[in-house]
């Protein structure tokens, strides 16, 4: 066989040849060749377009399977959604990041930071003050919010932390860059 | 009309309900509800064609059961996959629970396995428990210690021994291995 020529896709939640002949069956109907398929694991030949290998994924979701990424891609995806999640509102600041991290993963949080700081080439702190400063921008735009407002939602602990840190980033306080939206 | 119990052996999954409910449906049948190695059919007993739903069934690699004692295997077998493996977290002893589920005391239901079987329920508990860290450990989610947990072991060193003693390997050779040498779980 001509390995060169074949996919790989890691797939959870397959323990029996009943789910081997299902998974089999989503890729088959999507019009794709399987080599080989065990458990956890499915060979196909590829085909030129994404949308079936799309369709195929979805299939899997529904059935109750979960394709595999790599562990790496898996787990930045997973923190970057727990920033998200922690600048989304105050009522996710009563953990902070770090313990956020801490539970959500089984490594401490230094491997968390490393790995993340390895992958994507700037330290997950920085990282959350960049997406913390673009939500403040967001919000910022909204007049009606005051900067206290801000400050509170976004989980610092007070408007003079907050405009440091934006001004540090941004070159402006957060007033003037307000002034400059909506002048 | 009184509705038809149906025992099957094999199934193991989520999977395994949705091909044999889909079966029996192609069949014109109508089953009320599709356990883990039970199904209840609308249909009464004299309604049913035994050797069809047998031939159907045997094509998954399903069999349909009508000895006692072989239902009572299945039985245990189907409490001892679920708790390990569609459950997040897995009771370390399972004694008590399989006498508390079949009503049964534990000595008897423990004897009837063994000489049905050939193997003690502890060993089968083991080898199932072990093929789902072989799963987990694949899956590379969680750590070691993460999974004895979650699987009822009291301690990394536990799981650790027993996964050798089995596998052959301790748990981060295994996964460094490349070959898959999972196993459907109804072959364990």
């Amino acid at each position: 066989m001509d390995n060169a020529n074949t996919n790989l896709m890691r797939i959870k939640g397959m323990v029996c040849r009943r789910c081997i002949s299902t998974v089999k069956d989503i890729f088959m109907q999507e019009g794709f060749e399987v080599t080989d398929i065990a458990l956890g694991e499915v060979t196909y030949q590829p085909q030129t377009s994404d949308a079936s290998l799309q369709k195929v994924e979805a299939q899997l979701m529904e059935e109750g399977f979960e394709p595999l990424g790599d562990k790496q891609s898996r787990i930045i995806a997973r923190i970057k959604e727990l920033v998200e999640q922690h600048l989304s509102g105050p009522e996710h600041h009563e953990h902070n990041f770090s313990q956020m991290v801490t539970d959500a993963f089984p490594m401490d949080y230094s491997s968390v930071s490393s790995l993340f700081a390895e992958t994507e080439g700037i330290t997950l702190e920085k990282y959350v003050i960049g997406r913390r400063t673009e939500k403040a921008k967001e919000l910022l735009k909204n007049p009606k919010l005051s900067l206290a407002d801000i400050a509170f939602q976004l989980g610092y602990s007070s408007v003079h932390h907050f405009s440091n840190q934006f001004k540090h980033i941004t070159g402006m306080t957060p007033s003037r860059f307000r002034l400059h939206q909506n002048p | 009309m009184k509705p038809t119990v149906l025992h099957i052996k094999n199934m193991v999954c989520p999977h395994c309900q949705k091909v044999v409910r889909k079966e029996l449906e192609s069949q014109g049948l109508h089953p009320l509800s599709v356990q883990l190695g039970t199904v209840t059919l609308q249909e009464s007993t004299e309604e049913l064609d035994q050797q069809a739903i047998r031939n159907a069934l045997a094509a998954h690699g399903f069999e349909l059961l009508d000895e006692k004692k072989a239902v009572m295997v299945e039985k245990i077998k189907n409490i001892i996959v679920e708790l390990i493996h569609h459950r997040s977290a897995t009771p370390g002893n399972f004694s008590e629970l399989i006498a508390g589920r079949l009503g049964l005391d534990y000595a008897y239901v423990s004897h009837l396995f063994s000489s049905a079987e050939g193997v003690t329920i502890e060993k089968y508990t083991i080898l199932q428990r072990i093929e789902r860290v072989k799963e987990l450990l694949i899956y590379d989610e969680l750590s070691l210690n993460q999974i004895a947990d979650q699987l009822g072991y009291s301690n990394v060193a536990h799981l650790s021994n027993q996964f050798k003693k089995i596998t052959g390997l301790t748990p981060s050779n295994y996964k460094k291995l490349k070959e898959n040498n999972r196993r459907s779980l109804d072959e364990i």
